[in-house]
């Protein structure tokens, strides 16, 4: 893997010296799917210096892996197999901090890309405003994790996706360009899209430094309406039923019995039905009048439910929810149409058998389709791979797509992965040369994928 | 054209569909910006994608640059033919494909009416969400190439929020599928990407995007303000005040009065400055305490009168002035320049107060309809093209009303794209590193730069050269 490349360490040393000692330390590479070892973490200062490293990583050809909060880059590439490439350098924006051009009447600011989510929605929130990304690992998550990753959460169903928020980034790309691409407005048509293409990128085309983000009115109601069910099966066959009533539901989702340790938390536990192997939870964001009409509605589509939660509540047991589906050794996303969510279930169940799936965990989006199971031993055993390659098979055939999102690589050398055509992988290869002519970011790309 | 290519094409979609009688021609020499015109050297109507795909691989292998056409409402000259250009219409290709009411979602053709998809989606309690006032005649293909709003984005978003798949055909004829609900590779953003791509990258023959439930109700009031900057200012305060409304436009007196004189008056009073609408739409529920508290801030912030629509037919008589507004100017000049900005909203007072000065200092009549509740600005200069001076004033306000909503924080365009028309302005609001990126992507997606030449970006920005920066 590392054939023809020079010796990193020569490059290293520059780049500490450019930094001075105090902006690097060593730390251990974040997660499973790494081939876990120690790796130089630097912290650039400010805009100058990323330029600078940059510039040092283009002549000594390093590998630069950006980091936030560590959530996100070392999850597996999409594409073909082998492992990630490992950096030579892991760079933290953690110094990219804070929130700008804030005017809550314009319902946008500019946070850097060190910012946690939290520290933003704080911000936001005192002037009744709210920021509706929500991707797992939440409110730790930081804002140029959830621009490189462009995951979304469970709010997507209501609010849109990641890209649809972010209306302007800030980034020094592989050539060492200082590029602030779109704007601050909520409509901006000004030249190609490259805020789209960065968005969800995976760092392959630079360091970002910052992001502009479209807020939201936050709702005089947050209410979260749960019930418990005593099937998984059941809970995704009534959530199907849920995401068909004639409203956009903001959120919508089934969770198996750890999701639900949040909410058991949120009201106390105890009742009929504690410690349910499932639940559907819906959160309504919205006017009283409004939120008043929608409960009405869904109880008479599913009953009573098992409890609701109010404000503070309701968000921290989405917060819960979503903490909970960062963690795990090895974790698959699987995505079909959103009406053959309950199929995608059993699919799953078949393939992993029951064993697997008990000890691991499930999440699911009726509304979207998309299916997310983690686990410490998802995929553990000498049969995974065979397992893994049936799972993909078999939602292949009802038109979706699987893929791994962190998992170990002896696992994850049976799935195939998605194949893009030629033409496609293209696309990809000439457009991440045109930023990165040095391959200093590999990012979201395997060695020899293409 | 030679006789030799001519042949081609007709060999690949039959002697109806290709045209090159001059007469014919002329339809398509200009688009909804009516002071460019560029005839093309022929117009070729593909009636499905692989005939598409043969087209573009001809014009592709016989060097020759081609541009999609939907209905050419375009405002940004984006569909002309420029340098001699072939144009591709769409206009065969108007078939929606697939309505998926359990998925939420249709496939349909890039020549399908924008307004004819909701159509065909309503009966099954759905609907496709971006509305360009264009709606009764753009094509989806249109809106994906431009990233089209429309008066209702600011609750619902724009195009590019709602395409989830795109089959591509790149600008060598080669046929892709990018995206699709359902799937997910994990790779790069190459639909979102693509969108607002001002057919650049290749022309979308198939489009996937996302519908919504219908709203169970609207609500819609008109508040009458007697200064322009008023209306503006109350559209601040109804989005401080928590309420994200499904629209809020505004027309000023210009625009009134010519709506008022056409064949579709609506009714509004002729002695005001600025008319505002505020429409909530959802679940009835809680609209009529929306409506309220909107009409509340409309009053409080100066209103002389706000009139709320008792029902549908009111409210499609509020909407029908603000829809046709552009079409109404057609009575008070021979030309219009429909501009496209975007300012912070909390700067719209400051800056419509500016354009405003700009339009008396060269001596030109401009009317303002605009999106608003996005911050996004439509000053219409108002001349007549046959007289080159006022022409060259309308230049020179329209650079400067560009500088004034760069310099609030906004940008050259919100929804009518680059296109031919703004080129010029580009450079002002991107830096030169952002436009060698751009020129980058271009050249990524068509190397051999024959797919819509001569748009978006300016002359001479060009991709890095030299073969060690390659």
């Amino acid at each position: 893997m590392t054939g023809g490349r020079p010796d990193p360490e020569p490059g290293v040393e520059r780049i500490q010296t450019l930094l001075g000692g105090a902006a690097a330390r060593e730390v251990v590479l974040p997660g499973p799917g790494s081939e876990t070892g120690r790796c130089l973490e630097v912290t650039p200062p400010d805009l100058d210096a990323v330029q600078a490293l940059v510039r040092v990583a283009r002549e000594e050809r390093l590998r630069l892996r950006p980091v936030g909060a560590g959530a996100g880059l070392h999850l597996l590439p999409p594409w073909g197999s082998g492992p990630v490439p490992e950096p030579d350098l892991l760079v933290s924006l953690r110094a990219f901090q804070g929130v700008k051009d804030y005017e809550p009447a314009d319902l946008t600011l500019r946070a850097g890309a060190g910012a946690t989510l939290d520290s933003v929605e704080q911000t936001v929130a005192v002037h009744g405003q709210m920021l509706p990304l929500d991707p797992p690992g939440a409110g730790e998550v930081t804002i140029g994790g959830v621009v490189a990753m462009g995951t979304a959460g469970p709010l997507v169903t209501g609010f849109g996706r990641p890209r649809d928020q972010v209306l302007g980034l800030e980034m020094v790309d592989g050539r060492g360009r200082h590029l602030a691409l779109g704007g601050r407005v909520v409509k901006n048509v000004a030249g190609f899209d490259l805020v789209r293409l960065m968005t969800g990128s995976r760092g392959a085309f630079g360091l970002i430094l910052g992001a502009s983000l479209r807020l939201f009115p936050r709702p005089v109601v947050d209410r979260t309406l749960w019930w418990r069910v005593d099937d998984l099966g059941r809970a995704a066959r009534m959530g199907r039923r849920l995401a068909e009533l004639p409203f956009t539901l903001p959120a919508l989702e089934v969770q198996d019995r750890v999701g639900q340790e949040g909410l058991e938390t949120s009201t106390g536990g105890g009742g009929e039905g504690e410690g349910a192997p499932a639940g559907v939870m819906v959160r309504l964001l919205g006017s009283e009048s409004a939120s008043r009409r929608l409960e009405r509605e869904l109880r008479n589509a599913a009953g009573a439910p098992d409890a609701t939660l109010d404000g503070r509540a309701s968000a921290d047991a989405a917060l819960s929810r979503s903490r909970v589906e960062a963690t795990g050794v090895t974790s698959l996303l699987v995505q079909v149409l959103p009406d053959r969510s309950e199929r995608a279930l059993e699919v799953l169940a078949r393939a992993l058998g029951s064993n697997r799936l008990e000890r691991s965990h499930v999440a699911l989006r009726p509304a979207a389709g998309t299916l997310r199971v983690w686990g410490d031993e998802l995929v553990a055993g000498p049969e995974a791979g065979e397992v893994l390659g049936a799972l993909e098979e078999a939602v292949r055939e009802i038109g979706g797509s699987v893929r791994l999102l962190a998992g170990r690589a002896p696992a994850e050398g049976r799935m195939a992965g998605a194949r893009p055509s030629a033409a496609v992988a293209g696309l990809h290869r000439e457009l991440r040369r045109a930023f990165d002519p040095d391959g200093i970011l590999p990012g979201a790309w395997r060695e020899g994928w293409r | 054209m030679d006789s030799e290519l001519q042949a081609r094409l007709i060999e690949a979609v039959g002697p109806g569909a290709v045209l090159t009688d001059r007469d014919r021609l002329l339809v398509y020499e200009s688009d909804g910006l009516t002071q460019y015109r560029y005839a093309p050297s022929a117009v070729v109507l593909p009636g499905s994608t692989d005939e598409l795909s043969r087209v573009v691989g001809i014009l592709h292998s016989a060097g020759h640059p081609f541009v999609a056409r939907g209905a050419g409402t375009g405002l940004s000259g984006g569909a002309l033919a420029v340098d001699g250009a072939i144009v591709v219409g769409t206009t065969r290709l108007n078939r929606i494909l697939e309505l998926d009411v359990p998925n939420r979602r249709a496939r349909v053709q890039p020549g399908v009416v924008n307004a004819h998809l909701t159509r065909a989606a309503s009966p099954h309690g759905l609907h496709y969400a971006p509305d360009p006032s264009s709606q009764s005649a753009c094509t989806l293909g249109g809106n994906v190439a431009e990233n089209s709003g429309g008066p209702h984005c600011l609750k619902y978003g724009v195009t590019c929020r709602y395409v989830t798949g795109l089959t591509v055909v790149l600008p060598h004829g080669e046929i892709v599928e990018l995206g699709g609900m359902g799937r997910e590779d994990g790779g790069l953003d190459l639909v979102g990407h693509f969108g607002g791509s001002e057919g650049c990258f290749g022309i979308a023959t198939e489009i996937e995007v996302a519908l919504l439930p219908l709203p169970e109700g609207a609500r819609t009031l008109l508040a009458l303000f007697d200064s322009l900057e008023a209306a503006g200012a109350a559209v601040s305060g109804i989005i401080a005040d928590g309420f994200l409304p499904a629209a809020l436009e505004i027309m000023d007196s210009e625009t009134i009065r010519a709506v008022e004189a056409s064949v579709f008056a609506a009714g509004y009073p002729e002695d005001v400055e600025a008319a505002l609408v505020v429409e909530f739409d959802g679940v009835d529920d809680g609209l009529d305490e929306e409506l309220e508290a909107a009409r509340q801030r409309c009053l409080d912030g100066g209103a002389t009168e706000v009139r709320v629509a008792a029902g549908a037919d009111e409210r499609a008589a509020l909407w029908r002035g603000r829809k046709k507004a552009f079409g109404a100017m057609g009575r008070i000049a021979p030309d219009l320049l429909v501009q496209d900005a975007t300012v912070p909203r909390s700067r719209l007072p400051e800056v419509l107060g500016k354009i405003r000065e700009i339009g008396d200092r060269y001596g030109l009549k401009v009317a303002n309809v605009f999106h608003a509740g996005d911050g996004n600005l439509h000053p219409n200069l108002l001349f007549d093209r046959r007289d080159e001076e006022e022409v060259s004033r309308v230049e020179r306000a329209s650079r400067e009303m560009m500088e004034v909503c760069i310099e609030a924080g906004g940008t050259i365009t919100g929804e009518h794209g680059v296109g031919i028309d703004k080129r010029k302005y580009l450079s002002l609001v991107l830096s030169d590193a952002v436009l060698e990126a751009m020129a980058q992507v271009k050249e990524v997606w068509d190397p051999a730069g024959l797919c819509n030449p001569g748009k978006v970006l300016p002359d001479g920005v060009r991709p890095p050269e030299t073969a060690e920066e390659r």
